[in-house]
């Protein structure tokens, strides 16, 4: 990675998380500002799930990443039926500082394989902040595990069931949350130390979506950035105003973005063509007479609010005319399709025209799995392990839908450091790539035995899987 | 507080305790001197009660006079129901069984009895099924809307109209029953109890663990399951979240079992333990086998058998056993007849199996009291013929077997399957059109979806299971053994080098429509039982990439013959990564050992050869 931009990554750092942690932390989803890169040095090549093992252990069922702040690397599971817990386990020798136990109730409906212990946590070596669709946000002391303050919010909901699985992100005091539903979606600001809200803003015209926000500034103008249904969109992080908005995106964004420099990269793949908005889907679905029109029945309770008020004829059933915007909102009645594209951050108002830089239209992306810059080369992997490779500056092909050999699917993103990128597919295969050319160089192709949905996360020379039911640190350290 | 202030303050915390439980009263009531049986329907009655009301209840033998009370057995085994009906009871037979509410003075009662204690359980499982709770074969579902509370006017009287309703189980493959744990088949024989299945047909075979005997100085020394081999799960296997950390694919009561009189003993242990717990459920216990079928070391007492050299077993044909040969033969199955009733001395019948193409009577030769009775049943396959491991089944070509059974004076019916959890819906109809003839698939489907999955579902999943039919008549048609497993189901397709065929395309079709119909189905089932059609929605995709599979093998074999080397490595790229895809649907929704065993096999048998020739292909 060039040094500027590694120095860059190290001073954002500093100042997004204070003294308790150093620049090897890896404090949310995707790492130091989600970008998928650490500045560890001296990461093994070849590992498994019996080599170079320096510690494990049992969580429970989840999928959220593991983050580490101060040393300490915590993480989440379904302990029980109706149990979330959060962990937190010494990053170097595994020893559990403290558990948290919450009883959660009656769940909510999600759709395999999503998990209920979903969300990534965010620490800032002060506290960890943790997601759960029953309890809303919560903060516990880093150190202790103790409760500092809930913030409750409402439950979620998804025409398709999937369930909940956004990731908070802490900024300069402040907690971020973007909810992307297909009900009510928001973005909001928490003071990180009292759980205060400082600022709520609907997201009105997106549907249900989970891409973690990132921060992008460019000539002073530091953005939150968010990618949504149809729209990429920056906010002033100290109100929650909208400031641009990019609309280049696609139907259902569940990548996160990815900021180098003043440039946002997004990779995203959503079901169908351009012409597939959230109507085809739903008649396919959701109709289960099939009988061309959506009745009341045949949407979940918590639509049918939205559903009444676009029932202007009042037959308890939407046509095909009625149904349309319904619940995707006028204003964003975009498809699906593949893309990935390049924008420069900073910008005001509508920057569809002015701030791309560069968006091509090929099948390399993921529906699930957000892209990596590394090295300025933006690199992608889906299902079947397809991985692609594009220059970050043009997006010239390096490479296009290679087979890594390990199939199946992929749930974790790309991550990368040391010169290595490490793609890790839901059958429990690592593959480590040479990121250091432009030619696909596959080093080796590592065994953990176990499934793995959630993106690993690098810190101090470490590497964390967190597989379905623990997790596993692997690192040269290990004898 | 003074005084007088407390005791009222804590009787208004106890009544206003006592308003928010809000359960109904219920006494259940056995006679004194219950069969295990008539206590284990007091049981199931007491927890339908419990779980669907809240019910605080009460079992005892003694009649208390409560506002609802629930009175279990027959006027011979309990004095309540005697002194309560009298002549009133009415004249049933052995399986036939009631639910009856009667209005007394004191409030309403229920009686919930049989002709015999089983029938006594079958009415308590009657009585569950009457306020919506459905029986899967691998759990109960209680109702989505949780229906009203009332004993009263429930009046039910059945009759069964095939005596016989048995179940076939172990079998012999990774993908049957033999990969069935003791407490696997445990779980699903109180299922089928509560199915009213009466009886169960082990069907064994030769070469596996469950017999031992020795005749003209040999003794049997092969006691394997899966025919001898072994299946590998870690490292490079598609699907393997299904296995854990297992290394090797293992039935888990002889994980441990690693030589011949290990893996006997393990094997009568299984063996033993369905027939306790089979009987203990009052059904009867047959074993089946083909008495042609030989563990290959006693192959040197018929002279000029020929075998290959990796056999473990061979079999005589009926047509090709000589007069020198039948003496040896009679004398032979009498050695292993005997050794069945010396393992397993309790046993309720013994049934020949003949492994013949054509669906033949089972004859059970069972006793009934002091007599051997022959029973007549028709075996049904209702799911896929010859094994094949695809999800197969056609409801309304079961309801004309059924009928047909009846008509030709069948004793009953011996319900075989290949992979189980297909089968909820196929064994629902067996289960209700057992006591009524008018019992269609139609209301099949609907009986058994809608009271757990809420309305709207039945709809999609009747229809998914027309696509299916059609699918799978094809698959009988053209290729019935297109997917029964053995180690060249896959590569048999490389080498062929013949095009693909048509019918594939529109099987192909079939089995897409009937998965999408399962996932809309699964989508309206918000709170009900999801899990029902997802496993179907699963093994139909798990079929699909199947024959994408297939598919991409042939054109990849062709591309081969033609020294194609890019069309070659494209295809086997395909067929990789739809084999990978097919057994990760599986790995999504397994639901017991043998489902696993197929993933196991098919690892072993598609999807490591076929990424062995992609390699091959690499420059």
């Amino acid at each position: 990675m060039p040094r500027n931009i590694l120095f860059k990554l190290i001073a954002t750092t500093a100042i997004l998380y204070g003294g308790a942690m150093s620049a090897e932390d890896w404090p949310q989803f995707r790492g130091l500002n989600s970008s998928g890169i650490s500045s560890s040095r001296n990461l093994p090549v070849k590992f498994s799930h019996e080599d170079k093992v320096l510690w494990r252990a049992k969580l429970g069922d989840g999928i959220g990443s593991a983050v580490i702040a101060g040393g300490r690397v915590f993480n989440t599971g379904m302990t029980d039926k109706e149990v979330f817990t959060v962990f937190c386990h010494d990053a170097k020798t595994g020893r559990e500082f403290w558990r948290k136990n919450f009883p959660t109730g009656k769940l909510a409906r999600i759709t395999p394989p999503n998990s209920h212990a979903s969300s990534t946590p965010a620490a800032d070596g002060k506290r960890v902040y943790v997601y759960f669709s029953m309890l809303g946000l919560v903060a516990l002391d880093a150190k202790t595990g103790d409760q500092v303050w809930q913030h409750k919010l409402p439950l979620p909901a998804y025409l398709m069931d999937w369930g909940a699985g956004a990731s908070p992100v802490v900024y300069k005091d402040r907690v971020y949350f973007c909810q992307d539903d297909d009900l009510a979606s928001y973005v909001m600001a928490l003071d990180a130390k009292t759980g205060k809200p400082v600022w709520r803003t609907a997201r009105e015209d997106m549907l249900a979506g989970y891409a973690t926000p990132v921060i992008c500034t460019v000539n002073n103008q530091t953005d939150l950035v968010v990618a949504g249904s149809g729209k990429l969109k920056g906010y002033d992080p100290e109100t929650g105003a909208e400031r641009w908005t990019c609309n280049t995106l696609l139907r259902t964004i569940m990548t996160s973005p990815v900021v180098v420099g003043d440039t946002i990269y997004m990779a995203v793949q959503s079901y169908g063509d351009r012409q597939r908005t959230l109507k085809f889907a739903l008649l396919q679905w959701l109709d289960t007479n099939q009988d061309g029109r959506l009745e009341r029945a045949e949407t979940p309770k918590e639509f049918h609010v939205k559903f009444d008020r676009s029932d202007t004829n009042k037959d308890k059933a939407l046509d095909a005319k009625e149904i349309e915007t319904a619940f995707q909102h006028p204003n964003n009645m975009v498809g699906g399709g593949n893309t990935i594209q390049a924008v420069r951050g900073g910008g005001r108002g509508d920057v569809t025209r002015t701030h791309v830089r560069w968006n091509i239209d090929n099948k390399a992306p993921s529906n699930l799995a957000s892209p990596l810059v590394f090295n300025d080369r933006l690199y992608v992997v889906k299902s079947g392990g397809l991985s692609s490779c594009f220059d970050a500056a043009n997006g010239k092909t390096h490479w296009d839908r290679t087979r890594l050999r390990a199939y199946g699917d992929y749930y974790a993103s790309p991550i990368a450091a040391d010169n290595k990128v490490f793609i890790t597919s839901r059958n429990g295969f690592v593959i480590v790539l040479d990121g250091g050319g432009s030619e696909l160089k596959i080093l080796a192709k590592n065994d953990m035995d176990e499934e793995i949905l959630a993106t690993p996360s690098i810190a101090d020379s470490r590497l964390f899987f967190r597989t379905r039911t623990g997790i596993i640190c692997v690192s040269n350290e290990a004898k | 507080m003074n005084k007088l202030a407390r005791p009222t303050l804590l009787l208004a915390l106890c009544l206003a305790t006592t308003a928010v439980a809000a359960g109904p009263v219920i006494s259940i009531v056995s006679g004194p001197k219950a069969a295990k049986l008539e206590q284990m329907a007091a049981e199931e009655v007491a927890s339908q009660m419990t779980s669907l009301f809240g019910a605080k209840v009460k079992t005892t033998t003694k009649l208390e006079h409560t506002a609802n009370v629930v009175l279990i057995g027959n006027p011979k085994t309990n004095p309540a129901i005697a002194e309560l009906m009298g002549d009133n009871w009415p004249d049933l037979g052995d399986q036939g069984h009631l639910l009856k509410s009667i209005k007394t003075e004191h409030g309403i009662v229920l009686v919930v009895g049989g002709g015999s204690p089983v029938a006594t359980y079958w009415a308590a499982a009657e009585l569950g099924h009457h306020f919506g709770i459905r029986r899967l074969l691998h759990r109960d579902f209680p109702p989505l809307i949780q229906p009203k509370f009332s004993l009263a006017e429930i009046n039910v009287q059945l009759e069964p109209n095939l005596e016989i309703r048995a179940w076939r189980t172990i079998g012999a493959g990774p993908d049957s029953q033999e990969s069935w744990s003791l407490a696997e088949h445990k779980l699903r024989l109180r299922q089928l109890a509560k199915l009213k299945f009466n009886c169960i047909v082990l069907s064994l075979h030769a070469w596996q663990p469950f017999t031992h005997f020795e005749h003209g100085g040999i003794k049997k020394r092969t006691g394997v399951l899966w025919h001898g081999k072994t299946f590998r799960v870690d490292g490079e296997t598609a699907g393997r979240a299904a296995f854990g950390r297992d290394r090797i694919f293992n039935n888990p009561d002889f994980k441990n079992a690693k030589t011949y009189q290990q893996r006997h003993e393990a094997g009568v242990k299984l063996v033993q333990g369905i027939m306790t717990e089979a009987r203990s459920l009052g059904m009867r216990v047959v074993l089946e086998i083909n008495t042609m079928e030989f563990p290959i070391e006693f192959a040197p007492i018929f002279n000029g058998i020929e075998n290959p050299a990796d056999a473990i077993s061979f079999s005589l044909k009926i047509g090709g056993v000589t007069k020198p040969m039948r003496e040896v033969l009679g004398a032979l199955v009498e050695t292993r007849m005997e050794s069945l009733r010396d393992l397993y001395p309790d046993v309720g019948g013994i049934a020949q199996r003949l492994d013949t193409p054509r669906q033949l009577d089972t004859f059970i030769m069972a006793k009934n009291g002091p007599k051997m009775v022959r029973y007549r049943c028709k075996p049904l396959e209702i799911g896929n013929r010859i094994g094949n491991v695809l999800p197969q089944f056609d409801l309304d070509a079961l309801h004309k077997a059924t009928q047909q059974a009846r008509e030709n004076n069948r004793n009953g019916f011996v319900a075989v399957c290949r992979l189980a959890d297909d089968m909820n819906t196929p064994v629902f109809y067996l289960s209700r059109a057992g006591f009524d003839i008018k019992f269609t698939p139609k209301k099949a489907v609907d009986a058994l979806v809608t009271p757990i999955s809420g309305a709207g579902v039945g709809g999609r999943i009747a229809i998914g299971f027309d696509h299916l039919a059609k699918a799978g008549a094809l698959v009988d048609k053209h290729g019935p053994k297109i997917a029964t497993l053995h180690p060249e189901v896959i590569m048999q397709h490389y080498t062929l080098n013949e095009p693909v065929p048509e019918w594939w395309a529109e099987a192909k079709g079939g089995f897409a429509m009937a998965m999408n119909e399962m996932y809309r189905a699964n989508t309206r089932a918000r709170g009900g039982a999801r899990e029902y059609s997802l496993y179907l929605a699963k093994r139909f995709e798990f079929a699909l990439h199947y024959f994408t599979c297939l598919e991409a093998t042939r054109l990849a074999g062709i591309a081969k013959a033609k020294n194609d080397k890019e069309a070659q490595a494209e295809q086997l790229d395909k067929a990789v990564e739809a084999m990978h895809n097919a057994l990760g649907a599986m790995a999504d929704v397994d639901r017991n050992n043998a489902d696993r065993g197929l993933i196991a096999a098919l690892n072993e048998y598609g999807f490591r050869p076929l990424l062995r020739e992609l390699e091959k292909t690499d420059p």
